[in-house]
C-alpha cells in the first residue's frame, strides 16, 4: 500500500474516531442533538459552512481554469469571495424576514408560499433536484479522479470506492458529531491548500518569478483576458464568470435554507468574518497552483489533475496523503450536504406535499434513502461512462440554478406584482434557456454567457408574463401585506443592527402594527 | 386571549438593559408588555443512535399567525392568563394565518426535517406527541426609545432576552 493510500486511510480513520468521541463525550440527548448548533462556537459555525461550499471543484476545476486560461480563472475567484457578500445584502434581511412571516421551513416551500400554488413546488423542486443531480455528480468524478491516482486503481474501481464511502457518510453520518467532523475538515482543507500553494511558490522562485516564467510560455495567461486573449472584450463571458458563483450561488437550496435558518446572532456576525477570512485565504489558491503547474507539470493530459498533480511533484509522499485527505474532504462534505438537500426535497417538497400528505417517520426515512441511492447509482453511471469535466458540471449547475431561480427569489421580496404565471414562466425559460445555450454552444458564437442569457431571460420572464396576467392571477391580498411589511426597512443604527435576532422579525412587525 | 402563557423571565428593566448594552444612548419613553400567540407541541422522540438513553422530550412551538414552526428550549413555566395581560395580544395581520390542524402537521415536519439533517439515513427515529396546547401565549417587550434624535421601536422576547428592531 502507497504512504499516500495510508494516509488516506489514516485520515478516514481519524475523523470516525474524532466524530464518535465528541458524541459520547457530549452526552448530548436527542433534544440537544435536534437543537443542534446552538451551542457551537462562530469558528465551528463558519468554518462547518464553509467545508460544505467549498467542493471538490476548488481541486480540479479551478486548478484547471487556472491551467488552461491563467489569470482569467480569477473572475471566477472573485464572484466566489464576494457571493457571499452580495447574498447577504440583496437577500438577506429582506428574505429573512419574508420566510419568517410565510412560515417557510425548506426553500422550495418558500416559494410555494410565496408564489401559492402547487405549480410553483412542481416546477421547482425537480429543477433543484437535477441540477443536485449534476453538482453530486461532479463530486463523484472528483473523488474518483483522486483515489485513482492515489491509490493506482482504475478509474470505475476508484469511482465506485469514493461514490460508495461518500453514501455511506450520508448514511451513517448521524453516528458523528458531523459538526465537529466538518469543522476538523475545513481546516484539514485550509491548511492542505496552503501547503501546496506555498510549496509551489517555493518551486517556482516565487509570485513574480514564477509571473515572469509564465510569461515566457504565454504572456497572455497573466491578463485576465484567458488563453489567446480569447475573451478580451468579451464582456458577456466575463459578466457571466462573475455571476456563476456570486448570483448563481444564490439558487443553491442549501444557501437558501441557510439565509432562513435562525442563528444566534452575536455568533452569525463572528462568524461572518471566520467565513470571509476563510475564502480569501482558500479561494485563490487553486487557481494559482493551476498556473504554476504550466511550469512544474506542463505536459499534463488532463488538466483537472493539475492540483493532484502539482502535489505529486512537490510534496513528499505523506504530505501528497494529506493533501488527498483535504480533497475528500471537500468533496464528502459538500456531497453529504447535497444529497442531504435532495433527500429533503423528495420527501418534503415532493412525496408528502403530492403523493402522501399523511407520510410517517418511516416513510420519510425510506423516501430519502432511495432518492440518495438514485442519485448515486445514476451518478457513478454518467461518471463511469462518460464523465465530464468538474469545472464544467459544476458551472453548468450553477447557471441552471441562478438562471432559474435567482429572479424569482429576488423579486420575491422586491416586487409585489411578481405572480405565479411569471415565476412559473421564470423558472421554466430560466432553466431552458440556460441548458439550451449551454448544449448548443452559443457562447462562442455570441459572446454571452448562459449566465448572463439565462438571467435576463428568466427576468424578463417573469416581469412580462406577470404584468400580463396581474388581472388574472392577482398576487393574493395577505402576499402583498407580507411584502409591504417585509419591505419596511427603515435606517437601523448599525449596533442595533448587527445583534439583532431574526427569529423574531415577523413577531416584531406583528407587536409594531398597532 | 386563550388560557395559558409562557410566564415572561425577562423583566421590563432586564429588557432595556438589553438595548442599553448595543445602544447606550437611548433613552426610555415607553415599554409595553405583548402576548404573541403560538400553538405549542411537545413529542417523545426516540432514535437508537443514542443507544439505551432515555428518549427526549421535544419541544415545538408554532407561530398561529405565520406558521413559522421551530425547536425550541424546554418551557418554562406556563401560567394562567391573568386579568391584568387582556387586551395585550397582538392583533392578526392576515399574512399567513393558520389552525390548529396545520400548527401540528408543521410541528411534525420541522422534527422530522431537523431529524433528516442531524441524523441522517441509518436508523428511523420515532416520534410521539406527548402534549398540545391550542394557544400558548408567548410575552414580548416593546419598547420605545430616542436615540439622539430617531426615535426606535425594539421587540424584546421575554422569554430570551434576545431583540429585533421594529421596522417602520
Amino acid at each position: 500500500m502507497s504512504i499516500q493510500l495510508t494516509f488516506l486511510l489514516v485520515y478516514f480513520a481519524a475523523m470516525v474516531v474524532i466524530g464518535v468521541w465528541v458524541m459520547r463525550r457530549s452526552g448530548a440527548g436527542p433534544e440537544d442533538y435536534l437543537l443542534g448548533g446552538r451551542s457551537l462556537g462562530p469558528a465551528v459555525t463558519a468554518l462547518r459552512l464553509q467545508s460544505s461550499s467549498m467542493s471538490g471543484y476548488m481541486f480540479l476545476g479551478a486548478g484547471s481554469l487556472g491551467y488552461t486560461q491563467g489569470y482569467f480563472g480569477m473572475w471566477y475567484a472573485l464572484g466566489d469571495i464576494g457571493g457571499g457578500i452580495i447574498n447577504l445584502s440583496i437577500l438577506g434581511r429582506r428574505m429573512r424576514k419574508l420566510s419568517q412571516i410565510l412560515g417557510s421551513i425548506t426553500s422550495i416551500e418558500y416559494l410555494e408560499h410565496r408564489y401559492p400554488s402547487k405549480w410553483t413546488r412542481l416546477v421547482a423542486a425537480p429543477i433543484a433536484l437535477a441540477c443536485i443531480l449534476f453538482y453530486v455528480l461532479a463530486q463523484f468524478i472528483a473523488g474518483g479522479r483522486g483515489l485513482e491516482m492515489v491509490s493506482g486503481v482504475s478509474y470505475p474501481v476508484a469511482l465506485a470506492v469514493a461514490v460508495g464511502v461518500i453514501v455511506l457518510y450520508t448514511y451513517l453520518g448521524g453516528y458523528l458529531a458531523v459538526a465537529y467532523t466538518d469543522f476538523v475538515q475545513a481546516i484539514v482543507m485550509l491548511l492542505g491548500m496552503l501547503w501546496i500553494l506555498i510549496a509551489t511558490l517555493w518551486a517556482v522562485g516565487g509570485l513574480g518569478e514564477g509571473n515572469r516564467a509564465v510569461a515566457e510560455l504565454d504572456p497572455n495567461l497573466l491578463t485576465m483576458w484567458g488563453k489567446d486573449l480569447a475573451f478580451q472584450g468579451e464582456w458577456g463571458i466575463i459578466v457571466g464568470a462573475l455571476l456563476v458563483f456570486s448570483v448563481g450561488y444564490m439558487g443553491w437550496p442549501h444557501v437558501v435554507v441557510s439565509h432562513m435558518a435562525m442563528k444566534r446572532p452575536s455568533v452569525a456576525r463572528s462568524a461572518g468574518v471566520y467565513a470571509l477570512g476563510f475564502n480569501i485565504l482558500f479561494i485563490p489558491g487553486p487557481y494559482l497552483i493551476g498556473l504554476f503547474a504550466l511550469l512544474l507539470v506542463p505536459t499534463l493530459a488532463d488538466p483537472e489533475l493539475a492540483v493532484f498533480k502539482v502535489a505529486e511533484t512537490i510534496l513528499p509522499p505523506f504530505a501528497v496523503g494529506i493533501v488527498m485527505a483535504a480533497i475528500m474532504a471537500a468533496i464528502m462534505s459538500t456531497a453529504d450536504a447535497l444529497l442531504l438537500q435532495a433527500g429533503t426535497i423528495a420527501s418534503q417538497d415532493i412525496y408528502a406535499r403530492f403523493i402522501n400528505r399523511g407520510m410517517s417517520d418511516g416513510q420519510m426515512v425510506w423516501v430519502s434513502r432511495l432518492i440518495i441511492l438514485a442519485l448515486a447509482v445514476i451518478g457513478y453511471a454518467v461518471a463511469a461512462v462518460d464523465p465530464p469535466g468538474v469545472a464544467a458540471v459544476v458551472i453548468f449547475a450553477t447557471t441552471v440554478l441562478g438562471s432559474a431561480f435567482v429572479p424569482v427569489y429576488v423579486c420575491a421580496v422586491w416586487w409585489k406584482k411578481a405572480n405565479v404565471p411569471g415565476a412559473i414562466a421564470s423558472m421554466l425559460v430560466g432553466a431552458v434557456v440556460s441548458v439550451g445555450w449551454e448544449l448548443a454552444d452559443l457562447s462562442s458564437r455570441t459572446g454571452l454567457g448562459p449566465m448572463l442569457v439565462g438571467m435576463v431571460c428568466s427576468t424578463l420572464a417573469i416581469v412580462g408574463v406577470s404584468l400580463a396576467t396581474q388581472r388574472s392571477h392577482p398576487v393574493p391580498e395577505r402576499i402583498r401585506r407580507a411584502i409591504e411589511e417585509t419591505a419596511k426597512v427603515g435606517r437601523i443604527p448599525a449596533s442595533l443592527l448587527a445583534g439583532q435576532d431574526s427569529q423574531l422579525a415577523a413577531q416584531a412587525a406583528i407587536a409594531g402594527r398597532e | 386571549m386563550g388560557q395559558l402563557a409562557f410566564k415572561a423571565s425577562v423583566t421590563e428593566e432586564q429588557a432595556w438593559q438589553a438595548i442599553q448594552a448595543r445602544a447606550p444612548r437611548i433613552s426610555r419613553i415607553r415599554a409595553e408588555l405583548r402576548h404573541h400567540p403560538f400553538s405549542g407541541f411537545v413529542h417523545r422522540f426516540y432514535h437508537p443512535v443514542h443507544g439505551a438513553s432515555a428518549p427526549a422530550r421535544v419541544h415545538t412551538l408554532v407561530d398561529r399567525l405565520t406558521g413559522k414552526a421551530f425547536i425550541s428550549e424546554p418551557w418554562s413555566e406556563l401560567v394562567e392568563v391573568d386579568e391584568a395581560s387582556q387586551g395585550s395580544s397582538v392583533s392578526d395581520p392576515g399574512w399567513n394565518t393558520i389552525t390548529f390542524e396545520q400548527a401540528r402537521e408543521r410541528s411534525l415536519q420541522v422534527i422530522r426535517v431537523a431529524a433528516l439533517r442531524r441524523y441522517r439515513l441509518a436508523r428511523r427515529h420515532a416520534l410521539e406527541e406527548l402534549e398540545s396546547h391550542e394557544l400558548l401565549w408567548k410575552p414580548n417587550w416593546l419598547l420605545t426609545g430616542m436615540l439622539g434624535q430617531q426615535r426606535l421601536r425594539v421587540l424584546v422576547d421575554g422569554l430570551t432576552g434576545s431583540y429585533y428592531v421594529v421596522e417602520s
